[in-house]
């Protein structure tokens, strides 16, 4: 009894933070896709779209740590091998994505700033 | 309804990437942008994933994805003798 009310409350936690994750990353891409064209459509130049696709990225890690945690959570009920098979995989893409956006992140701010160190210095006297 | 969303997002995808082709004519910000919103999309159908099949195509996804990002991150390649600093007239 109490392992089916601790199965039946985690399915409805894991949907729940699951869908949080999706709900994240739905809106961000859907604002950064809007941007993209506002943006472009305004000045007609790509480089603009650095900070949009950081926001993007920031967007896209949040919702997969709420991701990450459904799937954490996933384990406490996951009765056959397959099963725990493909939390595994869905687990380590997550992961590995997770890593690649962050370190992605990280290099287009510091490129954003060292443009940003590069006018400053051009401009002043 | 997941599986509705991530459909939303890859039209939202494509039609933002010929946006962005349009109107800057630069293939590689349409390109950048269409592989982003389509592992958005991909990330959002992983949370549906009922089978390997699904699984197998989100991964190519973001595979695919970080191998383009990465080769587009890199600057174009530069023509032979090319300088950065500028020419002292003398």
């Amino acid at each position: 009894m109490t392992e089916e009310l601790l199965r039946r409350v985690s399915a409805v936690m894991v949907a729940a933070i699951e869908s949080t994750g999706a709900l994240v990353i739905s809106v961000g891409a859907i604002w950064a896709a809007i941007r993209f064209v506002v943006d472009g459509l305004r000045h007609r130049d790509p480089t603009v779209f650095v900070p949009i696709r950081l926001s993007l990225g920031r967007f896209l890690t949040l919702g997969l740590e709420f991701q990450l945690a459904a799937d954490i959570l996933r384990t406490a009920a996951a009765p056959t091998f397959s099963q725990i098979g493909q939390l595994a995989a869905i687990a380590t893409i997550r992961t590995a994505l997770n890593y690649f956006l962050r370190r992605e992140v990280a290099q287009e701010q510091r490129q954003q700033q060292g443009d940003r160190d590069q006018r400053r210095s051009a401009q002043a006297p | 309804m997941i599986r509705l969303l991530a459909t939303v997002l890859t039209g939202f995808a494509l039609g933002s990437a010929a946006g962005v082709l349009l109107l800057t004519a630069s293939w590689r910000a349409a390109l950048r942008t269409l592989l982003e919103l389509l592992m958005a999309a991909g990330l959002v159908r992983l949370a549906a994933a009922q089978s390997w099949t699904d699984l197998a195509a989100a991964a190519a996804i973001v595979v695919i994805r970080n191998l383009l990002s990465t080769a587009l991150l890199s600057p174009p390649p530069r023509p032979p003798g090319w300088s950065a600093a500028p020419r002292r007239s003398e």
